[in-house]
């Protein structure tokens, strides 16, 4: 319990001092922000494949749901920012509620293919409604979300650097929601849905409802950063959200750690900052992309976030007795054992 | 002649397969407090009867009722959380989680809780988690799992995971418990032991339902044996009668049925 927490809230802590650490560059700070909204969508996969088992192709549509339902009601509609950006949250958590009626009463591989065909679905409509969406020539998002106080903080989103803050302030908020959960009676009731679905079953759990809940939780963190990206970078177009994207956000989590939630924010930087670095190796760059890729996917079945804990067991180190059990006698005598026991008398 | 509600009864429950008849009208009842046996030879239907009563399977026909009220059609999670909690044939455990996480899971099913309170963390210290906590704890100290509590459920030997899969059905608090083939690749060692926690785990009021081949195991655990052959019930009674009854010896015949008669207590103790 402690050592991994304490990690945790120290990495959270120093990622609100990221931009004082790059001077407020402006190339550092733009990265930082696309490793902020990119965290964000890894970690809505992370809560519905790493935790629940459910393995979603709808995550990039939900977060197309967010950038244009955002855009459609600032620029079209004429809303303010923050009422907008709160229907596209709840537009995601309607859809997925939709896909899981649909697609929960059946196990194994329909899910991921029924939120496939949600993903082209969702970039059929954008496509195909030229006079909501702009259709495949993109919409403007030329707008700026309401400015407001938060401490000594006065975000008018004016500088990229604020929209580092709100990114990177919803992030926590998602790891820790998402931490917390993980270790209640709900998440753990995911996590049996995710191991075993036929015994989860047969010790109570009612797997739709657990799905369902996973699912729609995912969807609003897909939305936010949707909601995010279409201001920052003042322009959404269907190509922005098509399925290579989707290629990338698996990619991204598998080499970060599936099911952990380092792995989201390890995942996101690796992915934006990698191909930035490889920039010197010229035209082989992607080459060299694909390749550490591969070897990391080899060779870390865990993704990075797994690597302290491979070296920690290489190194011979045990972890001693965690938090949770605390029951007095252990192994008191007289509890029946199925361990091979001291024969008694020969048969 | 009998006014108490059996805990559990069937009412000629069967179920077809395409071209296979699995169970045809099987009725029994099981009654507060018994540990009752359910044997037959291999394809006889002892388990496609579980499944069915457990809502793995939809039966084809009849009635499944639960202290007097049917349950036929209700969904597996349901009726686990009614108190009829069954094991499986093989190693069944959430294999990816530590054995102490496999039991709470169980635990927690049938105590209410919060969405909210699980995402803000409030729920960490609440009652609920408390109690499920002790409760984890008191089912692997009976268990004698106390040792592997972190142990990932996938490290564990067969035995062991076989123990944990009894843990776990045990943690739901079941009024009756199904155990489909407990002893099955066990040790004789193991299965003297195993025999010894089923008794105390009967001690604590839970009624047992049990299949299994090991005749000197099952006879001695029983106080009634159901006997189950090509999908019909043909017996019906004390483990004494049921191994005087003429079609069970001819069902049987050579298959442990000769051995002595092991003492009222039966073995393990």
């Amino acid at each position: 319990m402690g050592p991994a927490r304490l990690i945790g809230a120290v990495f959270l802590a120093l990622a609100f001092l990221v931009p004082f650490a790059f001077q407020f560059d402006p190339y550092l700070v733009h990265l930082s922000v696309l490793v902020a909204l990119y965290a964000l969508l890894a970690l809505s996969l992370n809560v519905i494949w790493g935790l629940a088992g459910q393995f979603s192709m709808a995550q990039v549509a939900f977060l197309e749901i967010g950038a244009y339902t955002t855009s459609i009601l600032v620029v079209q509609a004429q809303w303010s920012y923050w009422p907008a950006l709160l229907v596209a949250a709840g537009l995601a958590v309607a859809a997925s509620l939709l896909i899981g009626a649909f697609s929960f009463r059946l196990t194994g591989m329909y899910f991921a293919i029924v939120t496939l065909a949600f993903a082209q679905l969702i970039t059929m409509l954008v496509v195909n409604l030229p006079a909501l969406t702009g259709g495949p020539y993109g919409l403007p998002a030329r707008f700026r979300p309401d400015g407001f106080a938060a401490g000594p903080l006065q975000l008018t989103f004016a500088s990229a650097v604020d929209y580092y803050w709100i990114a990177v302030a919803t992030l926590a908020a998602g790891l820790f929601l998402t931490y917390q959960l993980a270790g209640s009676r709900t998440g753990r009731a995911m996590s049996a849905a995710r191991e075993d679905e036929l015994l989860a079953q047969a010790i109570g759990v009612d797997l739709r409802y657990y799905k369902t809940v996973a699912f729609a939780l995912s969807s609003v963190l897909a939305a936010l950063a949707g909601g995010y990206m279409a201001p920052y970078l003042t322009f959404i177009s269907p190509s922005m959200f098509g399925f290579r994207e989707l290629v990338n956000l698996i990619l991204m989590l598998v080499v970060g750690g599936v099911g952990t939630l380092a792995g989201t924010v390890v995942g996101a930087s690796l992915f934006v900052v990698l191909p930035e670095v490889l920039r010197v190796a010229g035209s082989i760059r992607l080459g060299v992309y694909g390749a550490i890729l591969i070897l990391v996917v080899i060779f870390l079945p865990q993704g990075l976030a797994g690597v302290p804990a491979l070296l920690w067991r290489r190194l011979g180190w045990r972890r001693g007795v965690s938090a949770g059990g605390g029951s007095a006698g252990l192994q008191a005598a007289g509890a029946a054992r199925l361990e091979p026991t001291p024969p008694a008398e020969p048969r | 002649m009998v006014t108490v509600t059996p805990l559990l009864e069937l009412d000629a429950v069967s179920k077809r397969f395409a071209g296979l008849d699995a169970l045809q009208g099987v009725s029994l009842r099981i009654d507060r407090g018994e540990i009752v046996g359910l044997i037959g030879p291999n394809g006889a239907g002892k388990t496609t009867l579980f499944n069915v009563v457990s809502g793995a399977l939809r039966a084809s026909g009849g009635r499944v009722l639960w202290e007097g009220r049917p349950i036929t059609h209700l969904p597996m999670h349901r009726i686990a959380s009614l108190g009829l909690v069954r094991t499986f044939q093989a190693v069944r455990v959430f294999p990816g989680l530590s054995v102490l996480e496999n039991v709470l899971v169980a635990c927690h099913l049938r105590t209410p809780g919060s969405l909210l309170a699980d995402l803000s963390g409030a729920a960490r210290f609440s009652r609920a988690e408390r109690e499920a906590r002790a409760r984890a704890s008191e089912v692997l100290h009976l268990l004698g799992l106390e040792r592997h509590a972190h142990v990932r459920a996938a490290d564990l030997s067969y035995g062991l995971g076989k123990l944990v899969g009894v843990a776990i059905a045990f943690a739901v608090r079941p009024t009756l418990l199904m155990l489909d083939e407990p002893a099955s690749g066990l040790s004789p060692d193991e299965t003297v032991a195993l025999a010894t926690l089923l008794r105390q785990i009967h001690a604590t009021g839970v009624s047992l339902w049990v299949v299994e081949h090991d005749m000197r195991f099952l006879m001695g655990l029983s106080q009634r044996v159901v006997v189950l052959d090509a999908g019909r019930k043909i017996a019906d009674g004390t483990p004494e009668e049921v191994r005087a009854d003429g079609r069970t010896r001819l069902v049987y015949l050579g298959a442990g049925f000769d051995e002595p008669v092991p003492e009222p207590e039966g073995p393990g103790e």
